[in-house]
């Protein structure tokens, strides 16, 4: 699976870096060009925040498979904080630092990937790494960790 | 393997793929275990909870994301099992609800 990590993203709203995720995402023809708006949709319904261990927290923005051309996982490291709402509270806003925008095409990788990212985010020096390290070495880590056999 | 342990069935709910019901669960049947649960998993849609609530009769719906709450089986919320806050303790509530400790806040 392609990974494409943007480092110092700027932008002001969810909306903002939902469409320059999903906009690359498309541009290099991973993905529809339905895919940004089924996924501004799916948020307003099924928001995607998540409040992890540490002080950052994370949201996974994405769109069904019918939205999808190849699979690919892109993630952007922000500025400054986002609010997205809450997976488990929709009237809830966390401060989003990272976004991880995956575009799946075979249901089955989706619970694959999804369990490999939770393996990340239940893990604080991971997320330091990926807040911090160089944008090619995050991509490096990511694919090893979203690769590897558990 | 399972000789020993109480038989629960779970609902789990998430948004529209069931990819994140899946992996929550998986932490559930493997996190239930130590405390004598064998926990029988389904995983659905939010918006089909009625249905497969009606199908299935669980135990208990594990969510990780809103869904109805009037079905009359309690609900918990499910997130802790992607991100890791406050895992155990919930695994704790819900083995607890489930040897009947009653309904938790």
């Amino acid at each position: 699976m392609d990974i494409i990590v943007l480092p110092n993203v700027e932008a002001k709203t969810r909306e903002d870096i939902i469409k320059i995720l999903g906009g690359i995402l498309y541009e290099r023809g991973y993905v529809k060009d339905t895919y940004v708006d089924a996924t501004l949709t799916r948020e307003m319904k099924y928001p995607t925040g998540l409040e992890l261990l540490g002080s950052t927290n994370v949201s996974l923005p994405h769109a069904d498979i019918e939205h999808v051309n190849e699979p690919a996982l892109a993630v952007a490291r922000l500025d400054k904080e986002v609010e997205f709402k809450k997976m488990d509270n929709p009237e809830e806003s966390i401060r989003v630092k990272l976004v991880f925008m995956p575009a799946i095409k075979n249901p089955k990788d989706y619970i694959g990937i999804l369990q490999k990212l939770t393996f990340i985010f239940k893990d604080p020096e991971a997320i330091e790494r990926i807040k911090n390290a160089k944008p090619n070495e995050v991509e490096e880590y990511l694919r090893k960790k979203l690769t590897s056999r558990m | 393997m399972s000789e020993g342990l109480v038989k629960k069935t779970i609902l789990v709910a998430c948004g529209t793929a069931i990819a994140t019901a899946t992996v929550v669960a998986e932490k559930l049947r493997m996190g239930l275990r130590k405390y004598g649960i064998d926990a029988y998993t389904i995983q659905c849609k939010a918006a089909e909870v009625a249905f497969h609530h009606k199908i299935a009769k669980p135990d208990l719906i594990v969510a990780t994301t809103f869904v109805r709450k009037d079905l009359g089986t309690p609900v918990i919320w499910g997130i802790c099992f992607l991100t890791g806050r406050e895992e155990e303790e919930t695994l704790e509530k819900i083995a607890n609800l489930l040897k009947g400790g009653g309904v938790p806040k």
